[in-house]
């Protein structure tokens, strides 16, 4: 590790930092889901005469879980494809 | 970076949100009269989450500013969406943000 450079060590957390984004953005919204579906079949089981107002409402937890995911993923993504800092110090280099 | 690579991006990602959340509503409102409910609802997140992370890759093209502009854009998307949705019959749940 002694060989290591700024920018080796930029690219090295930045990989890091995108696992650990995406473990933790695919984790939370995985139970978030799990414990909304479960609940919301139960309820559809109990009173199918509700069917409506529990869909809607279900539609709308679903939509703010997924989309933690998906804000997940994009940092994840930055972080792997298009690292600002990275291209930073990419441009230092190679102007100084 | 110009503006309309930036509005662009945002377009696509709005119409990648109203993708992926018209067909979350489709898979929601079938859910009361399918056979294999879990089957459906696990089903349609891998296919909708697939085309999503696909759409949002080709979107940023190695630019971290225009993958910002696709997030905002997908927002947006679910924001109209959920407004236009008419919710319940007596309230209306204010956490829609």
């Amino acid at each position: 590790m002694e060989n290591l450079t700024e920018l080796g060590w930029i690219g090295v957390i930045s990989i890091m930092t995108a696992g650990l984004t995406i473990s933790i953005g695919a984790i939370a919204p995985a139970i978030g889901e799990g414990l909304a579906l479960a609940r919301a079949l139960g309820a559809l089981a109990q009173q199918p005469d509700e069917a409506n107002t529990i869909t809607r409402t279900l539609f709308v937890g679903l939509a703010l879980v997924e989309s933690t995911a998906i804000y997940c993923f994009v940092v994840s993504m930055i972080l792997i494809f298009a690292n600002p800092f990275w291209n930073y110090f990419i441009e230092q280099a190679g102007g100084g | 970076m110009s503006a309309g690579t930036l509005i662009l991006a945002f377009l696509a990602g709005a119409g990648l949100g109203g993708f992926f959340f018209g067909s979350l509503w489709f898979t929601v409102r079938q859910l009361p009269t399918t056979g294999w409910p879990v089957r459906l609802m696990v089903g349609s997140y891998f296919g909708r989450m697939a085309i999503a992370l696909l759409g949002f890759y080709l979107i940023m093209q190695g630019d971290w500013r225009r993958a910002i502009a696709g997030l905002v854009g997908f927002v947006t998307a679910r924001f109209m969406l959920m407004r236009r949705l008419p919710l319940g019959r007596s309230r209306t749940p204010d956490a829609v943000g």
